[in-house]
């Protein structure tokens, strides 16, 4: 929660774990247990996977659901704020802009119609399937043998046909993000993200994001457009088979979205240096969530 | 015990006192009790030629065919032959030979087989047929965790066998024994076969017990394991089978000792997984959402959302039949039906679930659908054919047992991954099914553990304590558990037991100790019911504690909250909830609700019937016990002006360890000894200014909340439990200071009196004895 949300005070008593019961050694229970043969910091029974504290569980308040810390820990930069609807308008433009016009207004106009899904808008990803709950060895075996380009030749096909999204949803930006994602991966920080520890990564982040923009320069100079257009096709067709249509269309327009940033921006600062911030900063508030959402009017 | 020194005699409490009276006047006035009936068992030599231990498939199947039944020598009807065709199509019938072979080679087997593979009811007459227990006197026992299970699996047993239920198959849970001299196979509940083991530490009467369900590992299964465990080692001949519905079957192996084991596959269809590429924000509305969806967009079949407790699940099934309803109107969808489902649901709302899927609106149309909405109970005890869709979040209400605060709690906590197996399972039942989890795969991998905690990790253990020194197991640090719990936990259990006077300061069971053990209670709730007596209030005791045994009596639906605050207000007493309990009950027994009838009186109240008539059940069953225990049954002394005073005394003997206090200029409290802050749950009655208060219940929410609360002195305390309230173990603070106060006042007070007291000190209760 931001400013806006609701502040939540929260108090403690002076005690809140009773540490006073629990260092007290002369109680009858720790007396007792010691009589017995048990030695602080062990624990009971005959087996060696004995606990030596309670189960703790942490009080869930709210609706969120699972992995929520988990996608926290993913954000990559301030524009992955993954609630943005204002990027389905943006997408047109740029789609327009591309040259991509038809295929982006046929699905956008495609997932309008459905009004089913475009009301629930809830979308899944396959995984495993399940022969029996108790083989749990060929469960395993078969989850790692399917391997990711597997999973990614998997994701979409069914289940996107059956429910397709819609660019409102919120789901749906989270199908961006991921998009997103994967594509950061491919392009830099693969290798080095997966030799980092969480606690660097944050450091990392920072210092990435500069190394991006200062490769961005050098490639600036040393590639025209034309050649990033020949790329960002290739990958395009490589997305293609790995997803249907309208994930494909879709990562596309990310693609496309981000692409100019890197394309356009060389020209612009070579030629005109003042007017290259300017734009720069008009960028970053065109990727900016909320902006973007005042940009375009759209209220949530 | 009669030769302590006078000095000790002091400290022992009421109870304490009532318990070895008690105890002392049935060892010279015993109970003539019955000599046992002999079992009875009908032999016209059916089984001639069988050896016990080496009987085959085939000999056992020809004993089924008839034509006569083997068990009665009655002619076999028609319905058991159609049964017995049924029965033989069953995934375990088939490897029937291989489980008696494995059988006959070793003491302790692990079974395992999914649920609808037949085995909670075809392996105990796989063994009835090889034990032939009848023939020896024996019995067979099989446990089940949930009392619901065991009276059910034990009815259609009976049927299978073509017997009646309560001869030769019979049940025995807490406040229901259906068997006779003549049962051979009993279901129980885990729990029931813990307190006959209680009484007979070898199990003599049974020559098989079979575990059921130890995948859940309740507290009693994980108990029974460790015990049977030991009573393998003392008796040869007895046999074990563990049987299990999961993939864990290898830690019961290893723990048993490499026990072979046998799995039969159960009749699964391949069910796909589906995960969501991002986590949700409202997990609620994400899964009504996945419904809807599925309705509009997927073909024929029921749907099973699993969600946290009854609130929610209410909640969501209001908002699925309202947006199915305007999918029928608006897009012609087809017909969606929605039932919740969850423990405190009344039983014949519980049976709608099996009801079919609502037929198409008009010939051809698009088919309609069953929504059942579900707590964790849809998991693995109840199996529901027609599913083909599961929407699991991917939580549930779980209760856990903090033994430093003193806090039983349920809380909605992530599930584990053996739990979302068992969830996805649940689509595969009748045809290729396909789950939907509301997480990502990253969650499901890093964020849900292996296993789920058994509940012996999660729970208080004073009662389990109490148990197995009743079972003769005095070594609790070097107990078998298959999952030892935190020591911290046992610690707790033992101290509240010894300041309730069950254990002494050696840690042997007193006789306070061994008679509250015969009581299907928490430790604390015995022994205030075995002190009672002495406050001449037992009567009214029976009632509040039956009442506090069973789910909350008050009703308060959403739609009428205001009138259902104001109908409990009429029972209010001043003193407090434990006190309204006692009125709410006398009224319910009483002349007026007898009148109008019992149903229609409980609903113009806002009370809940089925509530009321198991705390009669409860009560009467506790009744039983307090007689054969010679405690005791006094009160109805309504004109004695300390009537209620006496009550509250008497609540105070038992509850003086969850006492709270009022802290100075805040509308909260402050638990004693554990110095929790807490406030008053606000369904009580009690207004806020009372300074002492016991409770019944400590809940962790939002803030943490004390329920069901009574008004109390805190002299009666330092006079109840002097051990527990000796100010040396107390921290420094408010609380220290006015119990000190209060002891002075009280030590005055009898310095005052002392003399007075001294002539007319045949009448004190202390002295008796």
């Amino acid at each position: 929660m931001g400013l806006a949300g609701t502040k939540v005070k929260q108090r403690f008593g002076l005690d809140p774990r009773n540490t006073n019961w629990s260092n007290d050694t002369s109680r009858f229970g720790h007396q007792y247990l010691e009589k017995m043969g048990w030695t602080q910091g062990k624990g009971l029974g005959l087996v060696d996977h004995a606990t030596t504290t309670h189960v703790k569980v942490s009080i869930k308040d709210g609706n969120v659901g699972l992995g929520a810390s988990l996608a926290k820990k993913q954000k990559q930069d301030e524009f992955d704020s993954g609630e943005c609807a204002g990027l389905d308008v943006f997408q047109r433009i740029l789609g327009r802009l591309n040259g991509k016009e038809d295929q982006i207004n046929k699905e956008l106009d495609r997932q309008k119609t459905e009004v089913w899904n475009g009301k629930w808008g809830m979308t899944f990803i396959k995984g495993e399937v399940l022969s029996s709950t108790w083989d749990a060895e060929l469960a395993k075996k078969a989850s790692k043998k399917r391997s990711r380009d597997n999973e990614k030749s998997t994701q979409g096909s069914d289940m996107d046909v059956k429910e397709p999204k819609r660019k409102k949803s919120k789901s749906n930006k989270e199908d961006d993000k991921k998009a997103k994602k994967d594509k950061k991966e491919k392009n830099e920080s693969k290798e080095k993200r997966e030799g980092k520890g969480r606690k660097e990564k944050k450091e990392r982040k920072e210092k990435k994001e500069k190394k991006e923009s200062k490769v961005r320069k050098e490639k600036k100079e040393s590639k025209d457009k034309k050649e990033k257009k020949e790329k960002k096709e290739k990958k395009e067709s490589k997305n293609t088979k790995k997803s249907k249509n309208e994930k494909k269309i879709e990562k596309v327009t990310r693609e496309s979205m981000l692409k100019p940033k890197e394309s356009d921006a060389p020209q612009i600062s070579t030629r005109l240096s003042v007017r290259s911030r300017w734009i720069k900063q008009k960028r970053a508030s065109v990727m900016d969530a909320k902006a973007l959402n005042e940009i375009f009017m759209i209220t949530n | 015990m009669s030769d302590r020194p006078s000095k000790k005699l002091k400290m022992d409490s009421e109870a304490e006192l009532v318990a070895e009276a008690a105890e002392e006047h049935l060892r010279t006035h015993p109970h003539n009790s019955r000599p046992p009936t002999p079992f009875t068992a009908h032999d016209d030599g059916e089984f001639k030629g069988l050896t016990k231990h080496q009987t085959t498939a085939e000999q056992a199947e020809k004993l089924e065919n008839g034509p006569k039944n083997p068990f009665t020598g009655g002619e076999l009807s028609q319905q058991y032959f159609k049964i017995l065709k049924g029965r033989r199509d069953l995934p375990v019938h088939s490897q029937r030979q291989e489980f008696l072979d494995i059988f006959h080679s070793t003491q302790i087997m692990v079974f395992v087989g999914e649920t609808g593979s037949g085995k909670t009811t075809q392996i105990p007459q796989f063994v009835l047929y090889d034990e032939m227990p009848h023939l020896t006197g024996m019995q067979v026992a099989c446990t089940q965790p949930r009392r619901v299970a065991a009276m059910s699996v034990a009815k259609r047993v009976a049927d299978e066998l073509d017997v009646e239920l309560g001869e030769e198959v019979g049940y025995s849970i807490r406040f229901e024994n259906c068997t006779t001299n003549k049962t051979i196979l009993k279901y129980m509940t885990d729990g029931m076969l813990l307190r006959e083991a209680m009484d007979d530490h070898n199990l003599a009467k049974y020559s098989c017990i079979i575990l059921d369900e130890a995948h859940e590992r309740t507290l009693a299964t994980d108990i029974l394991m460790g015990l049977l465990k030991q009573v393998s080692i003392r008796r040869p001949d007895l046999k074990i089978i563990i049987m299990s519905a999961t993939l864990d079957a290898e830690k019961f192996q290893s723990y048993f000792n490499d026990a072979p084991l046998l799995a039969v596959p159960g009749r699964t269809h391949p069910v796909e997984i589906y995960y969501t590429p991002e986590f949700q924000r409202d997990y609620l509305d994400a899964a009504i959402r996945t419904v809807l969806q599925i309705h509009a967009t997927e073909p024929e079949g029921d749907i099973l959302l699993f969600l946290t407790g009854e609130e929610e699940i209410e909640d969501a099934c209001r908002k699925i039949s309202l947006e199915g309803d305007e999918m029928i109107r608006e897009q012609g969808a087809g017909p969606i039906k929605v039932y919740p489902l969850y423990g405190s649901l009344p039983p014949n709302q519980q049976q709608k679930i099996f009801e079919p899927a609502p037929e198409p609106l008009k010939a051809g149309g698009k088919p309609g659908r069953k929504v059942i909405v579900s707590t964790n109970i849809a998991e693995t005890s109840l199996t529901i054919d027609g599913i083909v869709y599961v929407v699991d979040p991917g939580f549930s209400k779980q209760k856990v047992y903090n033994p430093r605060i003193r806090v039983d709690s349920l809380l909605v906590s992530p599930i584990s991954k053996a739990s979302a197996q068992q969830r996805a399972g649940r689509a595969g039942r009748t045809r290729p099914g396909k789950c939907f989890r509301l997480y990502t795969e990253e969650a499901f991998q890093k964020e849900l553990i292996q296993q789920s905690y058994p509940e012996i990790l999660r729970s208080n253990l004073a009662s389990t304590v109490l148990e197995l020194k009743k079972l003769g197991i005095d070594d609790l640090v070097h107990f078998d558990f298959m999952d030892p719990p935190a020591p911290e936990t046992m610690m707790r259990a033992l101290e509240e037991l010894n300041y309730l006077q069950c254990l002494s300061d050696e840690g042997d069971l007193t006789p306070l100790g061994r008679m509250s053990s015969q009581f299907p209670l928490d430790p604390m709730l015995a022994v205030m019911l075995i002190g009672s007596p002495a406050y001449h209030c037992s009567e009214e005791m029976l009632t509040i504690v039956a009442l506090l045994s069973v789910p909350n009596v008050f009703v308060r639906p959403a739609s009428a909250r205001k009138r259902a605050d104001e109908a409990k207000m009429a029972f209010a007493h001043e003193d407090g909830d434990h006190l309204t309990l006692l009125n709410v009950y006398d009224q319910f027994q009483g002349d007026e609700a007898r009148v109008i009838g019992l149903h229609q009186w409980c609903r113009d109240n806002f009370l809940s019937y089925r509530s009321l008539t198991s705390a009669k059940s409860v009560r009467s069953q506790l009744t039983r016990i307090m007689e054969r225990n010679d405690l005791q049954l006094i009160g109805g002394d309504y004109d004695n002006p300390s009537y209620y005073n006496n009550i509250r005394k008497a609540l105070a003997g038992g509850f003086f360890m969850q006492v709270a206090k009022k802290k100075s200029g805040s509308k909260g409290y402050l638990t004693i000894k554990d110095n929790q802050e807490v406030l008053i749950h606000p369904s009580t009655v009690l207004s806020n200014t009372s300074e002492w208060v016991i409770y019944n219940e400590f809940v962790l929410t939002k803030s943490n909340y004390i329920r069901t609360v009574t008004n109390i002195k805190p002299e009666w305390l330092v006079e109840i439990a002097p051990k527990y309230y000796n100010l040396d173990h107390f921290a420094p603070g408010d609380v220290k200071l006015s119990l000190e106060r209060v002891i002075e006042t009280v030590e005055t007070m009898k310095r005052v009196n002392g003399d007075k007291k001294v002539k007319k000190s045949s009448k004190s209760s202390k002295s008796k004895k």
